[in-house]
């Protein structure tokens, strides 16, 4: 029924370019109830320039009252009344600043309920409904058009690149595509790794044969390529779902800037040249772990969000896959090493995701999202800290067999038990600011266990034999 | 429920696809009928559209209580069999979408106000009016389990109509391609 935000388009369309000027805020707290929103029509009518600027308003207004007729509620005819009503127009004279309204804002900072969800510390980030309701352009009528230079920022951002690729940080960096760059809202000061492809190079690196160049190439090259095609697929898939919640609103597909057939176009495409890519360039072994990889994540992991909390588990499997496929990549065959990196990261995805996921519960539950800090929060937390705590088991396991030396079981100690704290707080407490902590020590966990596993990585058994025959 | 201004502009997209649409079908005519012509006020909600439209599908500011983008579709002189069936699906879809998520927003939301209300006639009023998060994760929890069934019955019709969608625009495609009707 109130109809305020769609008052406040027709605003910007005039020019004002601010979402919230005097007038809109006046005439948003004269839309709320029927008698005011009567007064309201009453006084434009008789006012010239109101008529002119606001003529749009009317028909709004008109189609509302037409509802509220159809609603059942009386309203009588305004073209023969009106002249009656202007004398007791009282609210215009006032001052605008004894009225009450609520912007958003205003309103997330009064609403306790949302800041203890949410948290106090920097509400910018969870304004993503904020931010795209004071953009123009998302809430008009847009053709539904290619635009061709818009293409590789929709297809990178399909792909869900910060996730995917590496050389995104180029991007950020402004070092390619600067054009690419500034289509994208994100902070400066941030830099995100794509965090798959680098999970298949540390496999890659870690991996027992020599290394050769062209195939780590192509392996990361073709990792990359399938977790684009399986984050496009799951998009395509996703769209009403992702519509709901403030995080995913700007997704390509919620926002009609390419059809469906095209993404998924894009993803068949951008699969089968990854699982090729591997096929040809790498291994059979990589290809068909590649292949099951795509499946569990869009056949298994997006149906099955919606059912039940087992979905965590198959998206840590989804997670821990890659370094296996840049292991195998390298030699060829599974080892107990590839199993170690996969257990490492299979135990990772649980402080990250739970983490991550506790904030966002609202979000998730209206969504119809089935996670486990919605449906069983003692659950969430227990897994976290059981994982993260697992996480220095595997760290010490690694040098036990063979897979690192010694030196990464004490390097690593700090930064496991650091993230065991972390979980451990989250586990006695856990609210919005510890589950940030948390999730944001995670980002910074993983590349630093894995740059900490590549340099003591066990000498490879070439290099022991050349040594020998020296 | 319209007003006059904004019922002019559906029409006009309305009439240039029955004046020349040749049906090969008869559920096709009674589909094109009854449904082409409403689907557009539901889900424009009524309000005038500022933009020129020309020969495009046009995208929409989000459905207030559903939070879908509505679309609106472009019908150009002879449409094939193929073209009216993929864009009446897709105006079907949105319609069940919008309703769907409506609905579903009404209940998610209906729910957290009266809590806040139950809770907040227990306290004084100088203190402030707040659950926490325990309480609230009591609610959305009940939430999901209580919808569970819809949720699911969504999610196949949803899968259904969806992969139903890219069919047909995959059909038209290849219809472009090879110039002939499939």
């Amino acid at each position: 029924m109130i109809l305020s935000k769609d008052v406040s388009i027709f605003f910007w369309d005039k020019g004002n370019g601010i979402s919230h000027s005097r007038r809109s805020k006046l005439l948003q707290y004269l839309w709320q109830g029927p008698f005011q929103m009567y007064i309201f029509r009453c006084f434009c009518l008789n006012v010239k320039n109101f008529k002119s600027r606001y003529s749009s308003c009317f028909n709004i207004y008109s189609s509302h009252l037409r509802f509220i007729s159809n609603s059942k509620k009386h309203v009588p005819n305004l073209v023969k009344k009106r002249r009656k009503y202007i004398t007791s127009i009282t609210g215009f004279s006032h001052n605008t600043k004894n009225l009450q309204f609520s912007t958003d804002a205003e309103k997330k900072e009064n609403d306790k309920e949302y800041v203890q969800e949410v948290g106090k510390e920097s509400p910018k980030k969870f304004n993503f409904k904020k931010n795209v309701n004071s953009k123009p352009n998302s809430l008009m009528w847009k053709e539904q058009k290619i635009d061709y230079k818009d293409l590789p920022a929709l297809y990178l951002s399909l792909a869900k690149s910060r996730l995917t690729d590496l050389f995104t940080c180029l991007i950020e960096l402004n070092i390619i595509f600067p054009s690419v760059r500034q289509s994208w809202n994100f902070k400066s000061g941030k830099f995100r790794l794509g965090l798959v492809a680098m999970t298949a190079m540390a496999g890659y690196i870690m991996g027992d044969s020599a290394f050769d160049p062209s195939t780590f190439l192509l392996c990361s090259l073709g990792t990359a390529l399938i977790s684009c095609s399986a984050n496009s697929i799951n998009q395509f898939f996703e769209v009403p779902f992702d519509s709901q919640m403030n995080r995913t609103q700007n997704r390509v597909l919620v926002r009609g800037r390419l059809t469906p057939l095209h993404a998924v176009i894009f993803g068949v495409t951008c699969g089968l040249s990854g699982l090729s890519l591997l096929h040809f360039g790498v291994n059979g072994l990589t290809a068909f772990l590649g292949m099951t990889n795509l499946v569990l994540y869009t056949c298994i992991y997006t149906p099955l969000k919606r059912f039940s909390i087992f979905n965590t588990w198959v998206g840590a499997i989804v997670g821990a896959i890659p370094p296996i496929m840049g292991w195998t990549g390298c030699t060829g065959s599974l080892n107990v090493g590839a199993f170690i990196l996969g257990g490492i990261l299979f135990a990772w995805q649980f402080p990250h995701f739970n983490a991550l996921s506790w904030n966002l519960r609202p979000d998730y539950s209206r969504a119809g999202y089935r996670m486990m800090s919605v449906t069983n929060p003692g659950l969430c937390r227990r897994t976290t800290l059981r994982f993260s705590a697992s996480l220095i088991a595997l760290s010490i396991l690694a040098p036990v067999l063979d897979v690192t030396t010694w030196t990464f079981a004490f390097d690593s100690l700090p930064l496991n038990l650091y993230l065991t704290y972390l979980a451990w707080k989250f586990y006695k407490k856990s609210d919005s600011q510890n589950s940030r902590k948390l999730f944001r020590f995670s980002l910074i966990h993983l590349p630093l266990l894995l740059t900490l596993m590549i340099i003591s990585r066990a000498s490879k058994p070439k290099e022991e034999k050349e040594k020998v025959e020296l | 429920m319209l007003s006059l201004n904004t019922v002019n502009l559906y029409l006009r997209f309305v009439c240039t696809c029955n004046s020349s649409f040749r049906p090969l079908n008869k559920t096709v005519i009674k589909n094109l009928s009854s449904k082409s012509s409403t689907s557009v006020k539901n889900t424009n909600q009524g309000k005038k559209i500022d933009v020129k439209l020309g020969k495009y599908d046009y995208v929409g500011p989000p459905h207030e209580k559903a939070n879908i983008r509505p679309l609106i579709f472009y019908c150009h002189d002879r449409e094939t069999r193929l073209e009216t069936l993929y864009r009446q699906n897709r105006e079907e879809t949105q319609d069940w979408n919008i309703t769907f998520w409506s609905h579903h927003n009404e209940k998610a939301s209906f729910v957290k106000k009266k809590l806040q209300e139950k809770y907040a006639n227990n306290y004084s009023s100088s203190e402030p009016k707040s659950l926490t998060a325990e309480e609230m994760s009591v609610f959305y929890k009940s939430f999901l389990d209580e919808n569970l069934r819809t949720h699911s019955q969504y999610n196949k019709e949803w899968y259904k109509r969806n992969f139903k969608n890219l069919y047909l625009a995959f059909l038209i495609v290849l219809e472009k391609i090879f110039k002939r009707k499939l």
